[in-house]
């Protein structure tokens, strides 16, 4: 599906998934996009949106509304083929996405450490989106790890690996040493929920 | 369903207050000057704001997320702080360097607040950072030109202080000199105490400032009543003398100064300092009374004896001009020869004699001048005409060298001019050998009349020159030729011409000739020549 070209069909399907996702998300993508192609590469990406009936108006969004949760990949598909970008560069995105966010700002009071986390995580993605759960299963600070599960949130192949950037960075934000992250089950691989690892030294 | 929909409306309406609240905190943050930073209790940048970004040089992107210690040039300094916020709330004021993006090192000023949740937590800190760099180059020109002033002042006080040291190097030299000056005054002083010869020192302004004991008691003063005082404030009478000559202007050298009766002194003044930049004159008094006194005792016994001996010199003149001529019989040849050697002789001895008379009444200022206004050519004229003989004999040539003009009348003792004409034409006649020449000539200056007699004969050598005028004094090229003269003859001559108001002096040549002058004041009006008598 990587290499195939979304269409505008797909595209509806994807923003008929029953869901909500806040706004935040989409000005992060746009905001990721301006920084990292420029002016040229926003026009690109509008174009992209043009082609698909302009389902985001990034220069419209809130960051604090509620949208369609599957425009979060219709974003995301669009970013990925305007600049032919693969799976580094959407874990990039993903990696890169809190420090745009205004949100992530605003609840940093509640990463302050890797148990606090693990108590918050849940929070977290409820401030978010208004489908699937997020649960932190265990940790060890010792072994240095840090266990979350993804339930019932099934919308688009590309957000696994958005994520897996994402949660990576979270995990920077609460521990000093160096983080590698994997999705060690996922729904689209027939496992019954989004598994991710994060392991540092 | 109405209580849903107002639900719904107040969620909508504090989405729209978050939403204010954002777009406030963005704007707040892109206008605020100051760079602040909010980080995580783990040390993470998680936000920055415009300011941040100009001063650091880093994108958001680029450095939130990142650690707090990347931009800072000393991460052991920011640690240490970010230890002590945990203890503190707030931090101000930390003097720190930061590292932008292009690796420039900007001093900054940064102040920490620290964010605690509604239970007190700790969830981060917001870090404010101040460029000071304006402020560091302005305190580090400050300090290069406080450095600079106190180099130039570290370098004149070190001038100073080597001025100082020359200063007292100088001041020790002085003083040293002040001594050897002091000692040297005393020294002087000494001398001058003891001196045998009077000393007075006048100062510039003519007072007088130094009177040694031999000149108080040469003048009979005491120092106190003439130290301070100018010559004419001196009312001692027996000062009049010297007080007169020291008026008189120009170079004095011993001079007669005769101070009451029994004191003679020879009165010199020594210009101080040259006469140019003179600070003072120096008078010096020698006594010469005692020998005044035996000068005078001399010349009475020469007077005493001359005058003995011209009376038997007389009677023996006599005799043998009675026995010349044949008034006691008639003489042989041989006879008459040996006579007239004698009677030469006893005219040669009575001519001295007369001389020696003629000094003796010089010297006790009793050679009587009669003066009268008359032709001095005349007088030459007279005594040329006498002396024929004697040139002929001699075979000597005369040139008498009248002016064309008539010359004016001089005042004159007609026997003393004679007398001296006399001298130096018998000098010239004596002192030139056979066919020798002599030239005499008369001719008028501006105010004298000046006689000239040059020979062709042997000339006086240079060495005794300066004696020709004295007593007795003969030059060896004279006694060598053994002729006559008694030595007296320009002795006479020059006390003479003085006594006249005139002047005698020579120009000589050993081997040459001599040319002997004089030169007679001219007295134009007869009233006052006569005032002179």
């Amino acid at each position: 599906m990587a290499n195939n070209r979304v269409t505008k069909k797909e595209v509806e399907k994807l923003i008929a998934i029953p869901g909500k996702v806040r706004g935040q998300v989409f000005l992060t993508d746009f905001g990721y996009v301006e920084e990292e192609k420029g002016e040229k590469g926003v026009e690109l990406l509008k174009k992209k949106m043009a082609d698909w009936g302009n389902p985001i108006d990034y220069t419209k969004v809130k960051a604090l509304e509620w949208y369609p949760v599957g425009l979060r990949a219709v974003s995301l598909l669009a970013v990925k083929e305007s600049f032919n970008w693969g799976e580094k560069e959407i874990f990039d995105l993903g990696n890169n996405a809190p420090k745009y966010s205004l949100i992530v700002k605003m609840l940093m009071k509640y990463f302050l450490s890797v148990p606090k986390t693990f108590e918050q995580v849940s929070h977290y993605w409820e401030k978010h989106y208004s489908v699937g759960e997020l649960e932190a299963v265990k940790y060890s600070e010792e072994k240095g790890y840090f266990l979350v599960h993804l339930k019932n949130f099934k919308i688009h192949p590309i957000l696994c690996t958005l994520y897996a950037g994402y949660f990576l960075r979270i995990g920077q934000y609460v521990v000093r040493e160096e983080m590698t992250i994997q999705e060690t089950k996922c729904m689209f691989k027939g496992d019954p929920y989004h598994e991710y690892l994060i392991r540092w030294k | 369903m109405v209580k849903r929909e107002s639900t719904e409306r107040e969620l909508q309406r504090a989405k729209e207050d978050l939403e204010d609240l954002e777009g406030y905190i963005r704007e707040f943050a892109i206008f605020l000057p100051l760079a602040v930073c909010s980080v995580n209790p783990l040390g993470r940048i998680i936000d920055v704001n415009t300011a941040f970004e100009e001063l650091t040089g880093f994108k958001s992107t680029e450095i939130v997320g990142e650690f707090l210690e990347t931009i800072f040039f000393s991460k052991k300094q920011i640690k240490k702080i970010e230890k002590e916020i945990l203890k503190k709330e707030i931090i101000q004021e930390r003097e720190l360097t930061i590292i932008s993006k292009e690796k420039r090192k900007i001093p900054v000023n940064i102040s920490i607040s620290a964010r605690k949740d509604t239970k007190g937590n700790f969830i981060g800190y917001f870090l404010g950072i101040a460029d000071i760099t304006a402020f560091k180059r302005l305190q580090a020109e400050l300090e290069e030109r406080v450095k600079k002033r106190t180099e130039q002042l570290e370098k004149r006080t070190k001038e100073l202080e080597e001025s100082k040291v020359a200063l007292m190097n100088m001041l020790e030299d002085v003083e040293e000199a002040r001594k050897r000056a002091g000692a040297e005054k005393n020294k002087t002083l000494a001398i001058i105490s003891h001196l045998a010869d009077g000393l007075l020192v006048f100062d510039e302004a003519n007072r007088i400032s130094l009177i040694n004991p031999e000149a108080e008691k040469l003048l009979r003063v005491k120092t106190e009543n003439i130290i301070g005082k100018i010559l004419t404030e001196l009312t001692q009478p027996q000062l009049n003398p010297l007080i007169n000559l020291l008026k008189e202007e120009g170079e004095i050298f011993r001079k007669e100064v005769v101070l009451g009766e029994k004191i003679t002194v020879e009165v010199s003044r020594l210009q101080m300092g040259g006469k140019d930049e003179g600070f003072g004159t120096t008078i010096v008094l020698h006594d010469i009374t005692r020998e005044k006194a035996i000068e005078r005792m001399k010349t009475e016994f020469v007077s005493l004896a001359a005058h003995q001996l011209r009376t038997p010199l007389s009677a023996i003149k006599w005799t043998l001009t009675m026995l010349l001529e044949g008034d006691v019989g008639e003489i042989s040849q041989e006879q008459r020869d040996l006579l007239d050697k004698t009677y030469k002789s006893n005219e040669r001895m009575i001519n001295l004699i007369n001389d020696l008379l003629d000094v003796t009444r010089i010297e006790e200022g009793r050679y009587i001048y009669q003066p009268v206004f008359t032709e001095l050519e005349t007088v030459v004229d007279f005594v040329l005409k006498s002396q024929k003989e004697l040139l002929k004999r001699k075979k000597l040539s005369l040139e008498f060298k009248k002016p064309k003009t008539k010359l004016p009348k001089v005042a004159i003792d007609v026997e003393r001019i004679r007398l001296v004409v006399q001298n130096l034409l018998d000098n010239a006649i004596h002192y030139t050998p056979e066919g020798g020449k002599i030239t005499v000539g008369l001719k008028e200056t501006e105010k004298e009349v000046e006689f000239r007699i040059q020979d062709t004969g042997i000339g006086i050598p240079q060495d005794q020159q300066k004696r020709i005028f004295t007593k007795f004094f003969r030059s060896v090229t004279a006694i060598r030729l053994e002729t006559e003269g008694s030595g007296l003859g320009l002795f006479l001559a020059k006390n003479i011409i003085e006594a006249h108001g005139g002047k005698i002096w020579f120009e000589s040549q050993e081997g040459k000739g001599s040319t002997f002058y004089f030169s007679l004041p001219v007295k134009k009006q007869f009233e006052e020549f006569l005032k002179e008598f």
